[in-house]
């Protein structure tokens, strides 16, 4: 059985480009976004491509970007790995990323700008 | 076996025959770049919101290979709204179109009440509002904007929050969230006698180069910006109600430097500061943070062939950093040298 990742991404939710070995990572439900360093992007296309926790190439230790990243909702946890105990303690995104949420109200308040996302709100969905 | 979905589309497109009234339906085509679209729309009214930011993209005789129904009010007797719609999850975005079959994206804006469907296989649109007086204000800027995000997209053009701005051809495309300076910086250039293409939304279409394409004849302005601009009053046609915002319409006046579209040479991150200060060299990263939050949080909804336009666009132009002094109508000579040096 191959291994697993020990995480899952959610490619509804987050979106990533890189340009240059730097990525701009883009959270839809939270309104925040990210531009990572090259020692996190490197670190972020590994995880793109679901490699395994374990093989993950690093010069540290990468649990406690994986912690932050989960708790930024740009990845989730397996219950597997995170009761194996490799999950750290949440870091302020040690490997240079810089958090924006400049925007966050936009998805509340701007129309198209300021169209409404409550509850009931606004509803984009592809059908599948 | 039919979807749902496509049966909410396929309802609420045949409503649209079903009235037996006597508004006046108007039929217009348009050419957007390499894309042709017929819109036809119930009422004089919302005709005209629809179809005077558009102007410059009307043409007469082509076969469109769109179609979209705009209108408002109640259903005919025996129709219903496809409700359901709004039950989905919020805020959910989908990565790709045209991947599957009978695809269908689908968009419901509460406080307006009106329902956005686009049929990618078909190429078919809809834009129903209950009320025309809840119609937002963006439409008057702005209309269907969803509608032409997931037009183009099905085609490889993406719709991006940027201006787009140049001279014989050649133009510069100015990216950077609200309040950077985007639109005062365009309209500056354009009452300098430049070619425009937008000061808020341009589609990006093409590769080696990247080309910036004309939707909207329109600007915006907000109240302090105003003052830069005299000359441009009279092209004044509606004042916002929510930013006090100006809107412009440059279709008429100004229709001739309103252009299909332009090469694109470079990419600019405008700043506003005390004192000019010339271009400076910027990371795609740095063009890329600032253009690709700002489009995606406004469109909502994520296409994959759009993505890839905008990512080979910023990849292929040289970025750059400009601060615009107090005298707003210095940056047609700021990006002018920029300009040139590239072109």
């Amino acid at each position: 059985m191959p291994n697993q990742p020990g995480y899952s991404l959610n490619p509804l939710d987050v979106i990533s480009e890189i340009f240059d070995g730097e990525a701009v990572v883009i959270q839809m439900k939270t309104g925040a976004y990210y531009s990572f360093s090259a020692e996190a992007t490197a670190l972020w296309t590994q995880l793109l491509s679901e490699t395994p926790i374990d093989d993950l190439i690093s010069d540290g230790d990468p649990s406690e970007f994986l912690t932050w990243l989960a708790n930024e909702e740009l990845l989730a946890m397996s219950e597997e790995a995170s009761s194996a105990g490799k999950w750290a303690e949440p870091g302020p995104g040690p490997l240079g990323v810089t958090k924006f949420t400049d925007m966050a109200d936009m998805l509340l308040a701007d129309p198209i700008h300021d169209i409404d996302y409550d509850a009931d709100g606004l509803t984009i969905r592809n059908e599948e | 076996m039919t979807s749902f979905r496509r049966q909410q589309f396929e309802q609420l497109w045949a409503a649209f025959d079903a009235y037996v009234d006597d508004e006046v339906t108007v039929q217009q085509d348009l050419c957007i770049g390499e894309l042709s679209v017929s819109l036809t729309i119930r009422g004089q009214e919302l005709s005209r919101i629809v179809l005077s930011p558009l102007r410059r993209r009307w043409v007469s005789g082509n076969h469109a290979s769109a179609q979209i129904r705009v209108w408002s009010g109640p259903l005919p007797r025996g129709h219903h709204a496809p409700t359901e719609l709004r039950l989905l999850d919020p805020g959910k975005v989908a990565p790709d179109a045209g991947q599957h079959e009978e695809h269908i994206t689908a968009m419901y804006a509460p406080e307006a009440v009106t329902y956005m469907l686009w049929d990618s296989q078909r190429q078919r649109g809809i834009y129903w509002i209950e009320e025309l007086n809840r119609l937002p204000y963006w439409e008057q800027s702005a209309p269907l904007i969803h509608l032409f995000h997931w037009l183009n997209a099905d085609h490889g053009v993406a719709l991006v929050h940027a201006a787009a701005v140049g001279r014989n051809g050649k133009g510069l495309l100015i990216v950077g969230p609200g309040g950077t300076g985007k639109s005062t910086s365009a309209i500056a250039c354009l009452a300098a006698g430049w070619e425009y293409v937008s000061d808020d939304y341009s589609l990006l279409g093409g590769s080696h180069p990247p080309r910036a394409i004309n939707l909207f004849g329109v600007g915006k302005l907000l109240p302090n910006s105003l003052e830069y601009f005299p000359e441009l009053h009279q092209e004044i046609v509606a004042v916002r109600g929510d930013d006090d915002k100006s809107i412009f319409d440059f279709t008429q006046n100004y229709g001739n430097q309103v252009v299909d579209s332009l090469e694109l040479v470079g990419v600019v991150l405008p700043q506003l500061g005390s004192e000019p200060q010339g271009p400076r060299n910027i990371s795609r990263l740095s063009a890329a943070v600032a253009l690709m939050p700002s489009t995606v949080f406004q469109l909502r909804t994520v296409k994959a062939l759009a993505m890839h336009q905008i990512s080979e666009t910023l990849r292929s132009l040289p970025s750059y950093a400009i601060t615009f002094g107090p005298d707003r109508t210095q940056a047609p000579n700021q990006l002018g040298a920029l300009l040139d040096e590239l072109s």
